[in-house]
């Protein structure tokens, strides 16, 4: 595990927020012919070795963050936020401002919806309507797309059980999944492992009750 | 490893109810092979039949995949209903209802289509496109007295953090929690707290608030503290004794037979299981059997004419349900000896009706009495329930003699009979001006001892039921329940009063023409005395009117005298009693009766 560890270090540069717990990163030998080998590309599917999403004529540098080859979602997107009447432990807007430090948890996301908010991807593939999980300002028509995240779990919050005591803690789910940054917070990648998918989904869990239940008490 | 987290994370002490959502899996609520419901699914993912974590459409928190019904519901009514509209198909509880409504196929989610299931839920938990026989959800409280405050705060909740209201509604989660089946082990419900002792319910329905609230005495009530053990199917409850079944004594949740009130059964049914002499350990004096004795209050024979919220009198519409002269909240085990004229612990919180008019809580018994027997507009005058005697009208009297008083416009109202002067001191009205010397030291009881509960004096108040009751009421040393259900007498009397009149029949006679009067009143000394000695086998009522005389005076009605008009008739052209002083010759009647015409016969 620390042999992985490191290694993702090595090809990322550097990753500077900080994880909870042991969270296991699977192996990127799962992509290989996923639908995220996207044409066959492999790494080049996201990544970049060099200047970022210029290098695949993107607009923006993006590199700077995880090599990333593809554009951010334009810094005035917004996505919504889910909430309920019962909810305490809120969810934070993830748009709204750029994305220009790897220290900012919302890169956990953020780098997702550069594809699967449906719109800022310049050469992504046909994409089922199912996976666009959207973006707000983008999006009208779409009857999934335009609800952008308020109609899926909630991303970007802090992961609180203080806060709803029914919520695993955050030792129990650190030593399970990833939890970003010192608010121990849920990104797209708590659940989902875009470099691997032996378990459907990307998830970094069996698509199973387990995996619900592993922050849901 | 998980009971040790619940433990300890139940310590800190949430400031709301929070599931514990993993204990789904295996309840009812798992449809996945590990689950226990009648449901079942080869799907092993326990969440997805309920939620999706993307895209659920329409957009129903909390990311509810499960496809909702399109059903308008008929929803909850009844007379004492004042909270709001109800709208299922628009609250949170329309969730629930996608399955539980059972017009959307169970597994039939938005994001996955489909999932196959085999089985179908249990009768009792579809409820179909009527919510009438269900306790009313979607429902913001509406404060009638009865519920808790807190609910009409500008934060509203209930008095139990774990029972919660959904944005200021009661929902289905307000009482079930959806994911945790056996909160209430003996209530597998999902129910979000235990319900013994009532307690989920009194989360929002507060006795504690002052009465009109017909609530108001049920923690000390006998329904609330009684110990006896019940049997737990239904319609009982299923606690085993009727302290711990609570409300659910009497009322259930869902799927009543009496929609009302959530009320088990309508009427009297929802009280014989447990007041019919069965089912409880130890059992219950049997009140229901007391309706086949030959005279009875029309508890079994007038149904669905009662309602709470009835206007006061009762007119027309005549009946005596149960909880005409009961509540069932505030009812308790009466301790120490009676009061008179305050209603007895088994008629505590019961309205009636006084020259004042309606009393939401009546103090004294006779109020209760009143609300049929005193200004209703109907009162029978048949023979029901044993002959009625005919007072009036009395008179003429000679010049100088008492005056008869008029025929009242309503011989029948109880209520100004007792508030005369000239009465059977029920009211506390009588004037007493002598003592009275057939006066017993106690009551007697059924079998002729005496009651020291109840010494006599001629200030003594009494109880309507000292003289209406049944027979063989305990009170009196019987051995079946008190007060007047029933009763082998006319007029459900506790003894009997031969009122039959002379030549009709009967001709009365003897003890059981007096046997009622002589609970209080020496029957045999007064006997002796004259009058009375020359009308040995007379009826007492045939010259007394037993309650009183409406706009009598000392001197043309002393002792009750009021002849009863359908035996004694007008003598040649006077017709009254007089009384005008202790002498030999100053007391006297002007009648014609027994075939002889007294014109006057004096004493």
């Amino acid at each position: 595990m620390k042999l992985k560890l490191a290694t993702l270090a090595a090809l990322v540069g550097m990753v500077t927020v900080p994880m909870h717990g042991a969270a296991p990163n699977l192996p990127k030998t799962g992509l290989a012919g996923s639908t995220h080998d996207i044409g066959a590309n492999g790494c080049k599917s996201c990544h970049a070795p060099h200047n970022g999403s210029v290098a695949n004529g993107g607009a923006q540098s993006t590199g700077l963050i995880l090599l990333w080859a593809r554009s951010f979602p334009a810094a005035s997107n917004t996505f919504g936020v889910y909430d309920s009447a019962t909810m305490q432990n809120k969810a934070v807007e993830l748009g709204g401002s750029s994305l220009t430090t790897s220290a900012d948890v919302r890169m956990y996301s953020l780098l997702c919806l550069s594809c699967h908010d449906g719109v800022t991807s310049t050469f992504s593939p046909a994409m089922q309507t199912k996976n666009m999980v959207g973006s707000k300002a983008a999006f009208g028509a779409g009857a999934f797309e335009s609800l952008g995240l308020t109609n899926d779990h909630p991303v970007n919050m802090n992961y609180d059980p203080t806060k709803n005591t029914s919520l695993q803690s955050v030792a129990t789910v650190g030593a399970a999944l990833p939890l970003f940054g010192s608010s121990s917070t849920v990104q797209c990648a708590t659940c989902h492992d875009p470099h691997n998918d032996v378990n459907t989904n990307y998830l970094r869990q069996p698509n199973n009750t387990a995996h619900c239940t592993t922050c849901h008490l | 490893m998980k009971p040790i987290a619940v433990v300890s994370l139940l310590a800190v002490a949430p400031l709301w109810a929070t599931s514990f959502k993993d204990a789904v899996i295996g309840s009812q609520h798992d449809l996945t092979p590990s689950g226990s419901g009648p449901v079942k699914s080869a799907e092993t993912r326990v969440c997805i039949f309920c939620h999706a974590p993307h895209n659920v459409i329409p957009n129903v928190t909390p990311l509810w995949d499960h496809s909702l019904s399109s059903v308008t519901y008929t929803t909850y009514t009844s007379s004492t209903y004042s909270s709001g509209l109800q709208t299922p198909g628009a609250g949170s509880s329309r969730l629930c209802l996608s399955c539980h409504d059972g017009t959307v196929a169970v597994g039939l989610t938005v994001v996955l289509g489909q999932l196959a299931t085999t089985g179908a839920m249990s009768s009792a938990d579809v409820f179909g496109s009527s919510l009438l026989s269900s306790h009313p959800v979607s429902m913001t409280p509406a404060d009638d007295g009865q519920l808790a405050t807190s609910l009409f705060a500008s934060q509203p909740s209930t008095k139990d953090p774990a029972v919660t209201l959904v944005a200021g509604k009661v929902e289905c989660t307000t009482c079930h929690d959806p994911h945790v089946q056996n909160n209430d082990p003996a209530t597998p419900m999902f129910l979000v707290r235990s319900n013994a002792s009532g307690a989920l319910c009194l989360a929002c329905h507060d006795p504690t608030r002052a009465q009109p609230n017909q609530l108001n005495g049920w923690t000390t009530g006998a329904h609330a503290t009684a110990i006896n053990t019940a049997p737990t199917t239904a319609p009982f409850g299923r606690y085993g004794n009727v302290a711990a079944n609570g409300c659910s004594n009497c009322h259930n949740a869902h799927n009543n037979a009496a929609a009302a009130r959530n009320l088990d059964a309508p009427e009297e049914a929802a009280c014989t299981p447990c007041h019919g002499g069965a089912n409880l350990n130890p059992s219950l004096l049997n009140i229901a059997g007391e309706y086949s004795k030959a005279y009875s209050h029309p508890t079994m024979t007038v149904s669905g004419v009662h309602d709470p919220a009835e206007g006061l009198p009762v007119n027309n519409a005549r009946h005596a349900e149960c909880a005409d002269c009961h509540n069932s909240h505030a009812a308790y085990a009466q301790t120490g000896t009676p009061a008179p004229p305050a209603a007895q612990a088994e008629l505590a919180g019961v309205s009636g009706w006084d020259t004042a008019g309606a009393q939401p809580v009546a103090a004294n018994e006779y109020q209760l009495c009143y609300k049929c027997h005193a200004d209703s507009t109907n009162k029978p005058a048949t023979s029901t329930y044993g002959r009625t005697a005919i007072r009036y009208p009395g008179g003429p009297m000679p010049a100088g003699y008492p005056i008869q008083p008029p025929r009242p416009a309503d011989q029948y109202n109880l209520r100004l009979k007792f508030m005369s002067t000239i009465g059977h001191n029920v009211m506390g009205s009588s004037t007493i001006t002598t003592g009275n010397s057939s006066l017993r030291p106690y009551m007697l009881n059924v079998d002729g001892t005496n009651n020291t509960n109840r010494p006599l004096a001629t200030s003594t108040i009494l109880y309507c039921t000292d003289c209406h009751n049944n027979d063989q009421a305990r009170s009196s040393n019987g051995t079946g329940p008190n007060g007047p259900h029933g009763s082998a007498y006319p007029h459900l009397l506790q003894l009997n009063l031969f009122q039959d009149a002379i030549g009709g029949g009967g001709g009365g006679g003897g003890t059981t023409a007096t046997a009622l009067c002589n609970k209080c009143h020496n029957v045999a000394t007064v006997r002796n005395e004259s009058p009375h000695d020359e009308h040995d086998g007379v009826g007492c009522t045939t010259c007394h009117d037993p309650h009183g005389v409406i706009g009598g005076n000392a001197g043309a009605n002393r002792a009750m005298m009021n002849f009863d008009t359908s035996i004694a008739a007008k003598a040649t052209t006077n017709f009254g009693y007089f009384y005008m002083g202790t002498g030999s010759g100053q007391k006297g009647c002007y009648t014609n009766c027994h075939g002889e015409n007294h014109n006057p016969r004096t004493y």
